[in-house]
């Protein structure tokens, strides 16, 4: 994948002869848990999606892989092929797991912590959870300490950082407010600030309209139910909408009295907004998301077509 | 046939389907891999087998045995034969009383970075937490359904009534949480082995024993109490003790496989009136055979579950469920003829 | 009839005066009058106005659907949720909801088709039209809701669907509902009201046993198989608009029942069926306006009803049976 390739040439400074010296290795993951790798990991079970993300961006094989309503992550296009289905995130085949002979398991805390004494009777276990940008950064770096390539998951860091703040310099002067919702059917989940995909997304200067939660746990519960009015009410110039399950929008008369729908600014995103911790999604969603509000300072990005945004089309 | 011979088929089944159990799942195993559990240094095989899949196949068989013996002492002691620990709304209750205490915990462990594991209950909490909640759903059942006596129709009215209400209780606290912690409740409410672990098991043995224990102390009384209380008390037996004392240990090896599996619903209903039909109405033979029956009847429904469409999971509740419903409408028009006859 | 009008209009105001765009009630009533265009009217008129209709009809069809019930089984203990057609309709939505991502028409298609299947299973296992007796309705309708519950998470969990969208689906409420799904709903509230009103004579002389029936020269089995396609297909329409929300269909008749005391229910059907019409969308109305000021729509009216509706069950259930029927 080109991208993968633009990510990898910067790497390529990193000598490989310096992954075997630095075992073994302590690593603390997400959970606070230090968990000590006595050499570098062959085969690697990544139920987190973030976690395939990173390796994939890492140029390491991913072994074991979850999906999301059947599918692997689309935007990582065919580098997770070869993966095996270990099921659903929130409840892997155990036995696969067990059987496949993976040296290392990373999954998501609240989902796969659990269990981690049954999973560490076969394997090391990392967790970590998807939360914002912060959080992300640190599990990348704790997760490319893991893998034996700590200085290129920093330099993965970094560049990101370094990204973040480029982009934000040729944004241009006007505001834009733009809105991500999760949905399902008739229900709207407004993403607030605290999230990373509205993190990002806020970073680069657009304006959120449901602001920040200043009350929101770790957990990430920084949303808010959106009515049709809501969304009337809030205006934005942009609105970015994960519909989950496929499957059309449904449509509202709200709809029409929207800048954004007059303007054809509603857009169908990917599934790496929903889970945007990874490296390459985490860029994906910074490039793609600067390219849909301000189209004539960002081109889009390089990705696999079926995980680009779409303009949404309404079934009336 | 006597009775007997019935038992060693009963028990041979059990060790069959155990074996299977060994050997069947989303890994195909072979003979060899289970015989290699018993190795000092056994292959990943032989070990998923050893810790994934045998506290699996023993946890079933405590859900089923314990949710069996419940619903034949919901059923005699409330004189009705269409008793069963969900139906009735005391596994409802008992859910109720987890997922509360879940959330009571998350909101005390929440703020901690990394403390998402103390977030759970710890295992040995579970098990009194739901006979908390499952007793006082009994008790709520009995006390509004109760109107000099118990008609049967009145109870199962109510009991279902209630379960739909503490199930709605249960799913806004659920709906409450946030989105991760949601789909691990769902899971856990539609009665899952998934990921048990023998120490998930183990709480619920030692409150089992115990209340096996309490029945087998008044199994003779079990035995009176089949007729109403006044001919009981003729025939000697102290239904003011021995009721209450039977009803507990009812709810409470309901609540130990609620506390272990989640909700399995139907196992209460169906097992004892299956074990009737083999062994007769002698209670000491109901007792063993439901036990016994209990047991297989979970172990081939996680058996099932596990099989159908790996990598995923039929939850065990789930199987019992589509299996047990039809062979409930079986027993309804069963009796439907035996009234127009 | 008069009071409950007015609970509802209340209700009415306060949902629709409330949102992003809070209005008065005058304001909001001069709206529904004269649409000037503004952002504010179009959320009185055509977001909140709709929700409104929405949550009024399917209490209506609800109660309609249970009072039918209440009526064929000869147990004011009647509840279409407890007869397997709310559940068979939920699991009919979810298959269509998994499998084809379905639109609102296909939705109400197979909601209409799962829960009329599950009325027939539930017949069928009580022992036919004909001889079917209210109890082992009842007690087949359980069975039939465990069955089809069980099998919609089975149809969740093997389609690899997130658990909580369509729980929140499950759960049974109002968000968002527009003129689309009011559309479909009116037309077969409209159908089965009038079939409802309809009846009523006949309904009168379901209450006594078949003998009787017979000798007054009715046909009872083919007037409660009548009775009982109504009720299916009002508790259908309800699920495909709002999911499974239980107990408005039990709670409404008896509260009418209570209200307008039972001598009366009795001998007048049709005054009964429009008191339970009409208390049944009070109820929906209230649980709906609740869930959205209250609760900032975290809650959907579905959990409201449940609970609130379950309680008042127990209640009232508690209290009729000891009337001694």
């Amino acid at each position: 994948m080109k991208y993968t390739v633009v990510l990898s040439l910067a790497l390529l400074s990193a000598a490989p002869a310096l992954a075997m010296e630095a075992y073994p290795v302590t690593v603390p993951d997400g959970r606070g848990a230090e968990v000590t790798l006595e050499a570098q990991p062959k085969r690697v079970a990544a139920l987190w999606n973030a976690a395939a993300d990173t390796m994939v961006a890492l140029d390491l094989p991913v072994a074991g892989i979850t999906t999301y309503e059947g599918a692997r992550p689309v935007y990582l296009g065919n580098s997770v092929d070869a993966a095996l289905d270990l099921g659903d995130i929130t409840a892997p085949n155990l036995e696969l797991l067990a059987t496949s002979d993976f040296d290392l398991t990373i999954g998501m805390t609240h989902y796969n912590a659990p269990y981690a004494e049954e999973i560490e009777q076969f394997s090391k276990f990392l967790s970590y959870e998807s939360l914002n940008l912060d959080v992300s950064l640190a599990s990348v770096a704790s997760m490319g300490k893991a893998l034996g390539q700590e200085a290129n998951a920093e330099a993965l860091n970094k560049n990101f950082v370094t990204l973040i703040d480029e982009m934000k310099a040729q944004v241009p002067a006007k505001p834009q407010s733009t809105l991500f919702i999760w949905s399902f059917q008739n229900v709207f989940y407004g993403y607030q600030e605290n999230l990373m995909t509205t993190e990002l997304i806020a970073k680069l200067g657009a304006v959120n309209p449901l602001g920040r939660n200043p009350n929101s746990d770790e957990m990430g519960n920084a949303f808010i139910i959106l009515e049709a009015e809501d969304l009337l009410k809030h205006d934005p110039d942009v609105i970015m909408m994960f519909v989950s399950h496929g499957g059309d929008v449904a449509y509202n008369p709200a709809y029409e009295r929207l800048k954004a729908y007059k303007n054809n600014r509603i857009y169908s995103v990917g599934y790496q907004y929903s889970q945007p911790s990874g490296p390459i999604a985490r860029e994906l969603v910074l490039r793609e998301a600067a390219h849909l509000i301000w189209p004539d300072t960002f081109d889009a990005p390089d990705m696999p077509e079926a995980a680009r945004a779409v303009p949404v089309e309404f079934t009336k | 046939m006597a009775s007997s011979v019935k038992y060693v088929l009963v028990i041979a089944a059990l060790i069959l389907t155990t074996v299977f159990s060994l050997k069947l799942g989303a890994v195909s195993a072979s003979w060899a891999d289970v015989r290699g559990v018993f190795d000092t240094d056994p292959d990943a095989v032989s070990r998923a087998i050893l810790n994934l899949r045998w506290p699996r196949i023993v946890g079933a068989a405590v859900v089923g045995c314990y949710l069996a013996v419940a619903g034949l002492l919901f059923q005699i002691l409330l004189r009705n034969p269409l008793a069963d620990p969900t139906i009735f709304g005391v596994s409802s209750g008992a859910a109720l009383a987890v997922v509360i205490a879940m959330n009571i915990v998350i909101a005390l462990g929440s703020g901690t970075e990394g403390g998402a594991s103390a977030s759970y209950l710890p295992t040995q909490l579970v098990p009194p937490i739901a006979m908390g909640g499952a007793l006082c759903a009994s008790f709520a059942v009995v006390a509004l359904a109760w109107k000099k006596g118990m008609q049967p129709l009145r109870l199962l009215l109510f009991g279902a009534v209630l379960a739909v209400v503490l199930n709605g209780a249960v799913m806004t606290l659920v709906l409450s949480l946030s989105e991760a912690r949601t789909e691990l409740a769902i899971l856990w409410l539609a009665g899952s082995l998934y990921a048990r672990d023998i120490a998930d098991v183990l709480p619920g043995l030692w409150w089992g024993l115990g209340c096996f224990l309490a029945i087998g102390f008044y199994a003779r009384s079990l035995s009176a109490l089949r007729f109403d209380r006044d001919t009981a008390r003729a025939m000697g037996v102290e239904t003011k003790v021995a009721v209450p004392v039977l009803l507990l240990a009812a709810a409470a090896l309901a609540a130990s496989a609620v506390a272990i599996a989640g909700p399995v619903g139907f196992v209460g209903l169906l097992v004892p009136h299956i074990t009737r039909l083999v062994f007769g109405p002698s209670v000491r033979h109901m007792l063993l055979g439901s036990a016994l029956f209990g047991a297989l009847l979970v172990m081939l429904s996680d058996l099932v579950g596990r099989m159908i469409a790996p990598p995923l999971e039929l939850p065990v509740g789930i199987v019992t469920s589509l299996i047990g419903a039809p062979f409930f409408a079986v027993l309804i028009r069963q009796s439907l003829r035996k009234v127009a006859l | 009839m008069l009071g409950l009008l007015g609970l509802s209009s209340l209700a009415a105001l306060l949902s629709l005066s409330s949102g992003a765009y809070a209005t008065t009630w005058g304001q909001a009533l001069a709206y529904l009058l004269h649409d000037d265009g503004s952002h504010s009217a179009f959320a009185v008129v055509a977001l909140r106005l709709p929700r409104l209709l929405c949550a009024f009809g399917v209490g209506i069809a609800l109660s309609l659907s249970g009072a039918l019930i209440q009526v064929i089984v000869r147990n004011p203990l009647g509840d279409p949720g407890l007869t397997g057609v709310t559940s068979g309709a939920a699991f009919g939505v979810a298959l269509s909801l998994t499998l084809i991502s379905a639109s609102p028409i296909g939705l109400l298609t197979t909601g209409v088709l799962g829960g009329s299947f599950a009325a027939f299973l539930t017949l069928t296992i009580a022992g036919g039209p004909r001889a079917a007796q209210p109890v082992h309705i009842i007690l087949a309708g359980i069975a039939v809701s465990v069955f089809f519950l069980a099998a919609t998470s089975g149809v969740l969990v093997m389609s690899r669907s997130s658990m909580q969208t369509l729980y929140i689906w499950l759960v049974g409420g109002f968000i968002n509902r527009s003129w689309t799904e009011f559309t479909l709903l009116w037309p077969v509230l409209f159908v089965g009201v009038s079939a409802a009103l309809l009846l009523s004579p006949v309904l009168r002389l379901l209450r006594f046993d078949d003998d009787t029936a017979t000798a007054l020269g009715l046909r009872p089995a083919l007037w409660r198989a009548v009775a009982g396609a109504v009720s299916v297909l009002l508790a259908a329409v309800s699920v495909a608009v709002a999911g499974p929300l239980g107990f408005v269909g039990f709670v409404a008749p008896h509260l009418a029942r209570i209200l307008i005391s039972r001598r009366l229910a009795h001998e007048h059907m049709a005054l009964w069926l429009g008191v339970s019409g009409l208390l049944g969308g009070t109820l929906v109305i209230w649980a709906d306006t609740a869930s959205r000021l209250i609760l900032a729509g975290r809650a959907p009216a579905g959990v409201l009803i449940a609970m609130i509706g379950g309680l008042a069950f127990l209640v009232l259930a508690r209290k009729e049976l000891s009337l001694g029927k």
